[in-house]
């Protein structure tokens, strides 16, 4: 059940209380500067991640929901949620890229939906928490592996690249993909099946 | 304890991108609610995606006034963005949230027969084949050895069986493919073993009399 509220969820913001280590790496991304100042209701700061996002969240919300008038309306409340829960976002945890993308799939999944993606909540008793005794000892793995995830992404040819974003962001199928991009269908696997493998070497992940 | 039988890859990439049907979403939520390593492997994906993101480029252009009618917004009040869980959960522990909200507290299910020793509800989600189920099955039970038409995805929730794939407890996922042929599974013999189970087809039991039986009672 939700409560109604005038006011904004809670900030964290400002003044930030992370521990410099943990947001050093982080510290010259513009979003990450963007949404420390949205927190603290910068409007021009809102207004420059707008304009920095809204071609990628526009394509985004119109191949996931297909008609442009939903599409739009669903950007809006991207970003409306980003300006909304800016001061909820910590940078030890994710980066604002992967932060607002997440953002984006959740409004898109509750836009197609009556029922809302399932929730994963830590004051469930049946939740299981991470066996790590020390929560930062944890995050600093966490960001560990979440550069090394960014470096292997990187490291991937622009090619593959490519189809991995229409088929995991876009959500677009082979078929899509292929039209798109002017290349047959049977390039489109091969290369999501050398990306995913580069990066199921380069990250050990398990094979589907 | 956390879970050793994990979600399949595609599976971690597929709930990281928001395209799992609503079926699969809740088999994915119930196992990583319990098990903190596919959870670590979802921030993994994410991260990824996000990454891929980083590096595409796009210039479309907003309609104009779309940004002012935006700005216009900013102060609308908001619905609180956690929400309370009160009267959602199982105070049993035995359903994580996801199932919990579709079934109530554990100790309220009002479970029908299905076979032997197996009694079950329907989980009201849409699916493309048979009904996602929450099952339980007598402790010590050995299921009639059956066929596979389909793929078979069940996660346990409490007890757990033994097939000749593996052992599986509280959490793990247990995904069998569709040419699996002679299914055997042996319930554990400590308590009655709950668990969620999504078929796309059918099971087809080995014994002619038993499948005689399930085609006229339709389990």
């Amino acid at each position: 059940m939700t409560r109604a509220s005038p006011r904004r969820v809670p900030r964290l913001y400002p003044p930030p209380r992370w521990p410099l280590a943990r947001t050093r790496d982080r510290a010259r991304d513009p979003d990450q500067a963007l949404l420390r100042r949205i927190a603290c209701d910068e409007e021009a700061a809102f207004r420059t991640l707008y304009e920095r996002w809204y071609g990628k969240l526009s394509r985004f919300t119109t191949s996931r929901l297909g008609q442009r008038a939903y599409a739009e309306e669903c950007t809006q409340e991207i970003f409306l949620r980003i300006w909304r829960s800016a001061g909820s976002y910590d940078p030890g945890k994710a980066s604002p890229t992967t932060w607002i993308y997440t953002i984006a799939r959740n409004a898109v999944i509750d836009q197609l939906r009556s029922r809302s993606r399932p929730l994963l909540d830590q004051r469930d008793p049946a939740w299981v928490p991470s066996s790590s005794q020390q929560p930062c000892d944890e995050e600093l793995v966490q960001r560990e592996i979440a550069a090394k995830v960014r470096a292997a992404v990187q490291q991937l040819p622009s090619a593959q690249a490519e189809v991995l974003t229409k088929s995991y962001f876009y959500h677009l199928t082979s078929r899509e993909i292929a039209e798109e991009s002017g290349i047959p269908v049977g390039t489109v696997k091969s290369r999501t099946r050398l990306a995913m493998e580069r990066l199921r070497r380069a990250l050990r992940w398990e094979q589907s | 304890m956390s879970p050793t039988h994990h979600l399949p890859q595609g599976w971690i990439m597929a709930w990281a991108s928001g395209t799992l049907p609503p079926a699969h979403e809740i088999l994915a939520a119930t196992h990583l609610t319990l098990c903190p390593h596919c959870r670590a492997r979802v921030a993994q994906a994410e991260e990824a995606i996000g990454a891929l993101i980083e590096r595409e480029t796009c210039d479309v252009e907003p309609p104009e006034g779309a940004l002012d009618a935006l700005l216009a917004r900013l102060d609308e009040p908001v619905a609180v963005a956690t929400p309370e869980l009160d009267g959602t959960t199982d105070p049993s522990g035995i359903l994580p949230l996801p199932l919990a909200q579709l079934t109530g507290p554990f100790h309220e299910i009002r479970w029908r027969w299905v076979a032997p020793k197996v009694k079950g509800i329907k989980l009201d989600v849409p699916t493309i084949g048979l009904p996602l189920r929450l099952i339980k099955i007598r402790a010590g039970h050995r299921l009639p050895i059956h066929d596979h038409d389909g793929p078979e995805r069940a996660i346990v929730l409490r007890g757990g069986w033994r097939d000749q794939t593996g052992h599986y407890r509280r959490g793990d996922a247990c995904f069998v493919s569709e040419d699996m042929q002679g299914h055997e599974q042996v319930m554990d013999d400590d308590t009655d073993c709950i668990a969620i189970v999504l078929n796309d087809t059918p099971i087809k039991a080995r014994n002619s009399i038993l499948r005689l039986a399930a085609s006229i009672l339709k389990v």
